[in-house]
């Protein structure tokens, strides 16, 4: 088997300020669904727990559904309500 | 043209990216810092990014709007760190042969990429206290 690779998620904005840091290591190894790694997050940050439901992931830069698989390598963050422009 | 910039966003630059004679319209859309928020006072603002996403999005939104509107040229500049009010944050500049796509596409364009692309706003009042804007989907702005 290969070495596990936890999955890392980038944090911005109001999650980052949340939890105090721009990316956070899961103890959760890919494959993943995005609904598992949310709920790991939860599990593991609740401090996120006000802005996760309302929040979007994006894989590799294009936002996904919940039950997007996530493979070993992929680039997660989670995407807080935007406010831009 | 698409970019992220950190400094003053340069509205002559983007005039030139969609400068095209056989163009009669060219709408420039400026979104600026607002002083005052209903009783909220702003003294700045300061943006942050996913930039590789929010570039990759801001082309996707460019592709689109040309396909749908046929207008020839998109040009689109987010600006981020501080921002001081009155000063822009984004510019979006379309350029058609006739008006009324030039200012169709250019209101889908901000109207979008207020709601889709990964740019965050954080507001500081008088007193240097800062707070991230995470609006409701439901909330008028």
């Amino acid at each position: 088997m290969s070495h596990d690779h936890p999955i890392q998620v980038m944090l911005f904005a109001g999650a980052e300020a949340a939890v105090g840091k721009s990316r956070i290591v899961l103890g959760l190894s890919a494959p993943a669904a995005i609904e598992q790694i949310a709920a790991q997050m939860l599990q593991e940050y609740p401090a996120l727990s006000g802005l996760l439901p309302r929040s979007r992931f994006a894989v590799n830069n294009q936002f996904v559904n919940n039950d997007h698989v996530v493979k070993s390598g992929d680039d997660i963050a989670l995407i807080p309500p935007v406010s831009g422009g | 043209m698409i970019d992220i910039v950190d400094q003053k966003i340069d509205c002559e630059r983007l005039l030139q990216a969609v400068a095209d004679d056989a163009c009669g319209a060219v709408v420039l859309f400026i979104g600026q810092t607002r002083r005052w928020t209903g009783e909220v006072f702003t003294a700045k603002l300061n943006y942050i990014a996913h930039e590789a996403m929010a570039k990759t999005l801001l082309e996707e939104l460019r592709t689109v709007a040309i396909e749908r509107w046929k207008v020839s040229h998109v040009a689109i500049v987010h600006r981020i760190g501080e921002v001081p009010v009155g000063e822009a944050s984004v510019a979006v500049a379309v350029a058609s042969p006739h008006r009324d796509a030039a200012f169709e596409a250019a209101k889908w364009l901000i109207d979008t990429l207020k709601k889709d692309v990964p740019i965050w706003k954080q507001e500081f009042d008088a007193d240097g206290k800062a707070v991230w804007v995470h609006p409701d989907e439901k909330a008028s702005i």
